[in-house]
């Protein structure tokens, strides 16, 4: 190997060729080289210089130009072709011979000396090429290291990027009323949006930044998507996901990082959306007919600041009554600059809004953002979310199949009672807390679903006319909306007293497994026994109790006592 | 134009005037700055002044929030002063005016 990489180089011999057809000159460079310490190759014409250097891997070579058989310019362009790696080739021309100085470095020749050769010059060159000879190897072990590191880190980058695209289930994102775009600045994108439907049907979405890009920011929102589809699915208030989502952020990272995030509930039934926003862009609510109906401001800090105790969970609820879209967008998106350095803006983003409606809006906008942008990349992740919000949704979807009716087989006999009162009343999610200890008992999903609906409403009639006293009569029209939510809101923070009580018993009854749901509470009840089983699939007289609802899900319903205990009995 | 920092000192309070581009890339410098005041026990307020800074991004909110937490357990005061603008907005859609004193 030419060039050991001895500590000291500098004194190591070299091999050199060196081609002449003038055996005098050989002589002489010969024995010059020698004195240097070096050892040296001869070769009398070029032909015998391109086998001498494929035998002997000279560290240098010194050609001389007019040679027999084949001269030093085509020997020189044989050897460097032939060359793995860098050998300094000097070729040697009478001085008068410039074209040949120009057509040998033109060929590949590193230098030239001129005839009569100066030796002090010669020395003074050979040691030159050594020294360039030292630079070129670490050059190309440089090289070498690097190609290793990026192999690695691509590979890295690859397992990394599938185990993200697993974890962040984009299915959700194909729902039939959300659109979505991501567009990352690296690989990774800084920027979450995830979405999935509950229990209830209801559509929860979630657009999360978090602090900078690339793969750690990615890797911050990781413990999020978990927290996001655990509790979603199951039915949680968006409150409760939050306050559980900033506990994690604040417990994971460090300090200066921390999660903007808006996180959504959208109801079609009830043509509500509930939303929680710590520090991003105010998600808009903007009507088919263009208007924007309602903004939702970032009321909070982002996740991961405060503490447990000094969390704000609390959510933004918005009644609509013209059909329109939840539009959500990071900051990236706003403050994306085009080549004069104008960033999005806010202002642009709504009057888009405004200007276009229906099945063009998205597209629209996405188009926009891109066509500000032109060739550049934006300096941060995008992400836009727009979520339809109809109106006339009458029918309800159940998310899972339709469920199953087994024979009573070995179904046995089980009970189980909760019975809560004011203070967790007003903080506690019991809903889902109820349903996970049925499905200890091994329901199908399309069961989950179905009951899901018929306790949640029962429950909330409890909660709301029992102990609320609340007028559903208010909740008729939009503005009264607004209002019932608001008050409800209040009077449930200030509850002092006050029990709720929900009994569920599973039994069989003429080869059928049947589970009854008892719900009391506390409160004055109501003049049920006024009312007369057709009133009962009236919504409005009920003051919309969402009894009819119920009814068709369940096998029946009783009011029992004053009014204020409500049994079902729904098949299993 | 990258980040500039001015220190000024006097009875007791460290005036750190940033200007420029508070971002990601200004964490050394940035972090240098508030260092010495922070240990010197004769400074009770560390006030951060962003009249001149004409960019602020996520990073740069952390790196308040970092300092935050340096200045409360050296038991000090922390002030940002004169946020206005971009600053300002960006501060108000983090709700980081609850949780700093703004002058």
């Amino acid at each position: 190997m030419p060039f050991a990489s001895s500590v000291d180089v500098e004194k190591d011999p070299l091999k050199i060729l060196v081609a002449d057809d003038t055996e005098a000159n050989l002589l002489l460079i010969g024995k010059f080289i020698a004195r240097l310490g070096h050892t040296v190759i001869t070769a009398r014409n070029g032909a015998e210089a391109v086998d001498a250097f494929a035998r002997e891997n000279p560290d240098m070579v010194l050609m001389d130009v007019m040679m027999p058989v084949m001269d030093g310019l085509e020997a020189t362009a044989r050897i460097k072709a032939a060359s793995t790696h860098w050998v300094p080739v000097i070729i040697v021309s009478a001085k008068s011979h410039e074209q040949d100085q120009a057509k040998g470095l033109e060929i590949g020749a590193d230098d030239y000396l001129t005839k009569p050769i100066n030796f002090v010059i010669l020395e003074a060159k050979i040691k030159v090429m050594r020294r360039i000879a030292v630079m070129q190897r670490q050059l190309s072990d440089n090289a070498r290291q690097l190609e290793l590191y990026r192999d690695e880190a691509e590979e890295e980058q690859r397992i990394a990027d599938g185990l993200m695209k697993r974890l962040i289930h984009a299915e959700g994102l194909n729902d039939r009323l959300l659109k979505s775009w991501v567009s990352p600045t690296r690989r990774f994108s800084g920027d979450l949006v995830a979405a999935t439907r509950s229990r209830s049907n209801d559509l929860y979405v979630i657009l999360a930044d978090a602090t900078g890009h690339g793969l750690p920011a990615a890797l911050n929102l990781l413990p999020l998507t978990q927290i996001f589809y655990g509790m979603a699915e199951k039915g949680f208030s968006i409150a409760h996901i939050a306050e559980e989502m900033n506990h994690k952020i604040s417990v994971l990272t460090p300090a200066d990082r921390f999660v903007a995030a808006v996180i959504a509930c959208i109801n079609p039934r009830d043509q509500l959306v509930e939303v929680w926003n710590g520090g991003n862009p105010s998600p808009v609510y903007a009507t088919d007919d263009g208007r924007i109906a309602h903004q939702f401001v970032s009321r909070h800090l982002p996740l991961g600041i405060l503490g447990r105790d000094q969390f704000d969970s609390q959510t933004e609820v918005y009644h609509w009554d013209t059909a329109g879209h939840l539009v959500m967008c990071s900051d990236g998106l706003l403050e994306a600059e085009n080549a004069a350095g104008k960033p999005f803006g806010q202002e642009k983003f709504l009057q888009l809004l405004e200007l276009i409606t229906g099945k063009q809006r998205f597209i629209s906008l996405v188009a926009a953002v891109q066509e500000h942008l032109g060739s550049l990349s934006a300096h941060d992740d995008v992400s836009l979310v727009m979520a339809t919000c109809p109106t006339g949704e009458e029918e309800i979807v159940f998310p899972g199949a339709a469920p199953v009716r087994p024979p009573a087989l070995n179904a046995g006999y089980w009970s189980f009672t909760f019975s809560i009162s004011a203070p967790e009343l007003r903080h506690l999610d019991l809903i889902p807390l109820l349903l996970h200890n049925l499905e200890a008992m091994d329901l199908s999903q399309g069961h989950s679903s179905r009951l899901f609906l018929v306790i949640s409403e029962l429950y909330n009639n409890a909660m709301d006319h029992g102990l609320l006293q609340m007028d559903s009569g208010l909740k008729s029209h939009s503005e009264g909306f607004d209002q019932y939510v608001t008050l409800r809101q209040e009077r449930l923070q200030s509850l002092r007293e006050g029990e709720i009580e929900i009994q569920l018993e599973h039994f069989t009854l003429e080869g059928r497994r049947l589970l009854r749901i008892r719900v009391k509470d506390s409160g004055p009840g109501f003049d049920h026994q006024a009312f007369t089983s057709r009133s009962l699939d009236d919504n409005t007289t009920l003051c919309g109790r969402g009894i009819p609802l119920v009814k068709s899900l369940c096998e029946d319903i009783r009011y029992q006592g004053k009014g204020n205990e409500v049994v079902v009995h729904y098949a299993l | 134009m990258a980040l500039q920092i001015n220190t000024h000192i006097s009875e007791g309070a460290a005036r750190i005037v940033l200007s420029g581009r508070f971002d990601f890339n200004s964490q050394r410098l940035f972090r240098s700055s508030y260092d010495t005041p922070l240990s010197d026990s004769n400074i009770r307020t560390l006030e951060i002044d962003l009249g001149d800074v004409e960019y602020l991004d996520s990073s740069a909110l952390g790196m308040l929030l970092l300092l935050k937490e340096r200045v409360a357990a050296a038991k000090k005061e922390l002030v940002l002063a004169n946020c206005r603008g971009t600053v300002l907005q960006v501060l108000e859609v983090a709700n980081f005016n609850k949780l700093f004193t703004l002058k």
